[in-house]
């Protein structure tokens, strides 16, 4: 159908003439499609935001923790895994940061190169000694870049390895986080529960056997953006996959935490056996030694006591021998005294003889005396005798004299030998007697002496074997004390051995203790600021839903009404068109035109405003909560089209819905002035009494309010959108408004929270609480118990 | 046969309950190239007839034959195409189109014609060459009037229907407006049908048709009709 230039002209002039009705229109379709666009696309654009960020910052798709911790052994089975393009493993800990007064809990991250943190100032730790900080933490603390903070990482139980290796940061740096894009940092076994802040280190700073996370990014995920379908099915699917290894692993994971276990057991079970042994043996050797030297001295004291006995029985002979030689020579004294007697008598006969004999020596000493005196008187006669026969005489006398002296010599010798022999014999007697006497002397003596020297060896060997004893006592006491040393060492050996047991049975138990491993396979769904972003991205697309609603319809009937007004005025107009020969298409497509004019240029200009206004307006009150570096902001097609086809829908149908009524007519009727509804008489005429009291006017209103129903219809339904999208706004300011005292006056009585330690004593808390309760403006002090737990769907 | 007839032709309008007939039992007929006249009390039925024979509105029953065409059974399409190149209509109130110019009010007639004449040269013929590029507003109401006769002129029609052309003019204007017709249908050898309530100027006519009641109740042939320049009234 050709467009007919001369209409194209009117259609033109038309909307310079109606440039008010125009414009309505056309804001119409601005607002309609601005907010509809704006809105639709906040929700995207805040996705779109996210989806940039995350991909910039390479974030995960797929965490996996493990209650025992993550192996490279884990990352290489991930790695193995379809649609797997990077597995990173990476660590995380709670950490206690003790700045001026204030203790605050910040888990402790790692630079890696997946989730990286985007640096706002300053620079990324290079060494061990260096962290970053969030933007909150200097705010929080007062520290400032170049400050050092002193950080005490969470001590699991069992493992005494410091998570890290240097524990005195500097903070060179400030850095957002896309794991942590709300205000919640998650809770903390440390300090009040919560953690406050986040801080990364330098990966080189962890000192850990395990992986605390893994993080794993897709392949091919730049074709997906975050959140959409799509991609949750991309990693639904590959989280399947997973899944499938996930026993195996956790497994794995176990058996070597209980082979490990197991070897250490084995290990200080042998060298507790070990230990054992030589300790068994030790003891086994001492006690050896003792019942060595108890056997010694029993052997001793055996040997003591024969020695004894055989001293004493060789005494007792030696005793013996003494006294039968003491009998002996007691006999033999007496014996010697009886011969003593009897040698006394022989003496005495002998001494008799001798005197006898002593007393013929006498006379013959006499008789030699005479003799001699004879002799010398011849001698001195012969001298004197001068003759030789006298001297012959006296010479013969003499020798006569001389013969009977040698008779009287031989006399003498022969007594003198018998006095001799008495006296040898009374000598010889003597002698032996004396030789008797001096034996049993000598045997007396020597019995003294053997006496002696027995008493001797006797005191010798009692003294010796004294010794022996004393040696023996004391070695025995030795050996007591070695014995109770023993006992002693014993028990506490056995102590020991005892505790060693106990521990390794505790380390046994502790083995069977160990927990199997549980891997828990995570998205970003669990991250908790994502989760809650892509929710909030979820209410805006509910809102965006709802809002532009009210807006369209309200499009729609201003369109409807002033198409309405429009067509009616120019129902000569369209009389004459038709009666000039113009069909319904040529005049419907004038005013299709000008309010698709109306529609196309207020929606395009809407769109544009929208797309740029609606979600930075929505962004800066989602700012508050969030912290994305950029917010990115994009014209979307998808919306535009649709909010454009709609408003569209609405304002042309509206047009055509009008037009279409009219150009139905008949030129004639078009012509004449379009009948006025005949009036009908209303209800309210009937009841006399009030239509009596009506003025013109109002009657006029009144019967116009029934015979003009569309209008009537569609002022109230303008009215009221517009009296709700007001009071859904007033509505929203005051029950938001609302919330704040509801939650602090009627739930939260409270205006201050002390969290105190666990580790006080009831006394310190007590008077702790005393001290508060005596601080002015203190009003009443509530003593309760918070404890943080995690509740899982199942 | 007639160029036009009108036979047993009968309008109803239905008002509520209330029937109305505008035409009862209407019988005329009209020659090619006649200058017909059309007069009548009010409400006799007179804009109702000429609206029927111009397609601009359905008969209740009866036939209406132009040119051997019977337009009371025409299709919806062709009614269009009938009254785009066969028709010409001048209203009593001109029904120009406001927001556009004198010269465009008449090439929005052409524009949907086959053989439509220049829109100049018909702007020249009614005597407002010079006048074509204003607008209807800046027009007097006898220029107006002849814009409106040369936009259904330039249609080239064969029927030229004017409902109280000179109605809302003054004697002169009228008369003025009244000539243009006349020589239009005597130098086009157009048919033409004035409605008019001046029985006066019944003389200028080929053919009186007196209406009365809804039907034509005389019709009257004029053998010498006389130029409207010499009729008073
Ligand atoms: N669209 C309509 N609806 C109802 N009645 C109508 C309609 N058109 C015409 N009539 C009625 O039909 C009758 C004939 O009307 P018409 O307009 O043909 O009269 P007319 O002869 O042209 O009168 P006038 O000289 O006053 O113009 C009148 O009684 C009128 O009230
Ligand atoms: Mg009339």
């Amino acid at each position: 159908m050709k467009i007919k230039k001369a209409l194209l002209k009117d259609t033109f002039k038309e909307i310079k003439k109606s440039y008010k009705r125009f414009i309505s229109i056309l804001l119409m379709a601005l607002l309609g499609v601005g907010f509809f666009a704006g809105l639709r696309a906040s929700s995207p654009d805040m996705v779109d935001s996210i989806d940039t960020y995350y991909k910039n910052q390479n974030v995960y798709d797929i965490e996996i923790m493990s209650t025992l911790g993550l192996t490279d052994d884990d990352i290489e089975a991930l790695s193995k895994i379809e649609n797997v393009e990077n597995v990173y493993g990476t660590y995380s800990k709670d950490g206690l940061i003790k700045t001026n007064d204030k203790e605050i809990v910040s888990k402790i991250l790692c630079i890696d190169d997946v989730n990286q943190p985007v640096l706002i100032e300053g620079s990324m730790p290079e060494n061990i000694d260096e962290c970053v900080v969030e933007k909150n933490f200097l705010e929080g603390t007062g520290k400032n870049i170049g400050d050092t903070i002193a950080i005490e990482p969470e001590k699991t139980e069992g493992e005494d390895t410091e998570y890290l290796k240097n524990k005195t940061l500097k903070i060179v740096g400030v850095v957002e986080s896309p794991l942590y894009i709300s205000r919640e940092r998650g809770s903390t076994k440390l300090g009040t529960g919560v953690i406050n802040y986040y801080i990364y280190v330098d990966k080189e700073n962890i000192n850990s056997n395990v992986y605390t996370e893994i993080y794993i990014t897709l392949e091919n995920r730049d074709k997906y953006q975050t959140g959409s379908s799509k991609y949750e099915d991309y990693v639904e699917e590959t989280k399947d996959k997973i899944e499938a290894i996930k026993e195996e692993r956790e497994n794995a994971r176990y058996q070597e935490l209980i082979d490990e276990a197991n070897e250490e057991i084995t290990k200080a079970e042998e060298e507790f056996n070990t230990e054992k042994q030589n300790g068994e043996t030790q003891l086994q050797e001492a006690e050896n030694k003792i019942n060595d030297g108890k056997a010694k001295i029993t052997a001793g004291e055996a040997e003591i006591s024969s020695n004894e006995a055989s001293a004493k029985k060789e005494f007792a002979n030696g005793e013996a021998k003494i006294e039968a030689a003491k009998t002996e020579v007691a006999q033999n004294a007496l014996r010697l005294n009886n011969q003593k007697i009897e040698a006394e008598k022989g003496f005495e006969e002998a001494e008799q003889q001798k005197s006898g004999l002593q007393s013929t020596l006498d006379n013959i000493n006499n008789a030699i005396k005479i003799t001699d005196n004879s002799i010398a008187e011849k001698q001195t006669a012969l001298e004197t005798a001068e003759t030789e026969e006298e001297k012959a005489t006296i010479s013969q006398e003499i020798a006569e004299l001389q013969a009977t002296k040698q008779v009287y010599e031989t006399n003498k010798q022969s007594v003198e030998a018998g006095i001799t022999e008495i006296d040898n014999q009374i000598a010889s007697g003597k002698q032996e007697l004396q030789n008797a006497e001096a034996q049993i002397n000598r045997a007396k003596s020597e019995i003294q002496s053997q006496e002696a020297a027995l008493e001797q060896t006797k005191n010798k060997t009692y003294a010796q074997i004294a010794s022996a004893k004393k040696e023996l006592e004391a070695s025995k006491q030795e050996i007591e004390s070695a014995e109770t040393e023993l006992e002693t060492a014993r028990a506490e050996f056995n102590t020991k051995i005892e505790e060693a047991e106990g521990k390794l049975i505790d380390a046994r138990e502790k083995v069977s203790d160990i927990e199997k491993a549980e891997w828990y396979i995570l998205d970003r769904e669990q991250n908790a600021g994502y989760s809650s972003y892509i929710q909030d991205t979820e209410s805006i697309e509910n809102l965006s839903i709802v809002f532009p609603i009210v807006f369209f319809a309200i499009a729609a009937l201003v369109s409807l009404t002033s198409m309405t007004r429009m067509v009616e005025e120019e129902r000569q107009e369209i009389g004459t068109l038709k009666a000039l020969g113009y069909n319904k298409f040529h005049i419907m497509l004038k005013y299709v035109t000008y309010s698709s004019l109306a529609c196309i240029i207020g929606g395009v200009i809407g769109m544009n405003i929208g797309f740029q206004l609606l979600p930075r307006i929505i962004w800066d009150m989602y700012e508050m909560m969030y912290t994305l570096p950029e917010f990115i902001v994009s014209f979307n097609y998808q919306y535009s089209s649709m909010g454009l086809g709609l408003i569209y829908v609405c304002i042309v149908g509206a047009t055509l819905y009008t037009i279409l009524k009219e150009v139905k007519e008949t030129p004639a009727t078009l012509l004449r002035p379009k009948a006025p509804k005949y009036g009908k008489r209303v209800l309210l005429e009937r009841i006399n009494f009030i239509w009596k009291r009506l003025k013109f006017s109002q009657k006029v209103t009144v019967r116009n309010i029934f015979r003009y129903k569309k209008r009537f219809l569609m002022t109230i339904i303008g009215i009221m959108g517009c009296t709700s999208l007001i009071l859904a706004g007033f509505g929203l300011k005051d029950s938001i408004s609302s919330i704040l005292p509801n939650q602090y006056e009627d739930i939260f009585h409270y205006d201050m929270l002390v969290s105190l330690k666990t580790s006080l004593t009831t006394e310190q808390r007590d008077s702790y609480i005393g001290e508060l309760k005596q601080k002015e403006g203190i009003q009443e002090i509530v003593e309760t118990y918070m404890e943080s737990g995690t509740a899982r769907k199942r | 046969m007639a160029y036009i007839e009108f036979k047993n032709v009968c309008k109803e309008y239905k008002m509520g309950e209330i029937i109305i007939k505008a035409l009862n039992n209407t019988n005329f007929s009209i020659e090619k190239g006649e200058l017909v006249v059309v007069v009548g009390p009010s409400g006799a039925g007179k804009t109702t007839a000429l609206n029927i024979l111009g397609g601009m509105d359905s008969v209740t029953s009866g036939d209406v034959i132009v040119d051997g065409k019977n337009i009371s059974k025409l299709k919806n399409k062709e009614l269009i195409k009938y009254r785009r190149e066969d028709i010409g209509f001048v209203f009593q109130f001109y029904n120009l189109v406001q927001n556009l110019t004198a010269i465009e009010n008449v090439e929005l007639a052409t524009q949907i014609c086959k053989d439509s004449l220049n829109p100049d040269d018909v702007m020249g013929k009614v005597g407002l060459a010079d006048r074509k590029k204003n607008f209807p507003s800046q027009l007097s109401g006898g220029e107006q009037q002849r814009v409106a006769i040369a936009r259904a002129i330039a249609k080239n029609p064969k029927l030229l229907l004017c409902d109280e052309p000179t109605g809302a003019l003054d004697y002169k204007t009228g008369k003025q407006i009244l000539k243009l017709l006349q020589d239009t249908a005597r130098k086009e050898n157009m048919t033409v049908i004035i409605i008019t309530h001046n029985a006066a100027i019944a003389p200028m006519a080929d053919k009186i048709i007196r209406f009365k009641n809804g039907t034509a109740e005389s019709i009257e042939s004029n053998q010498n009709p006389i130029p409207v320049e010499n009729i008073e009234w």
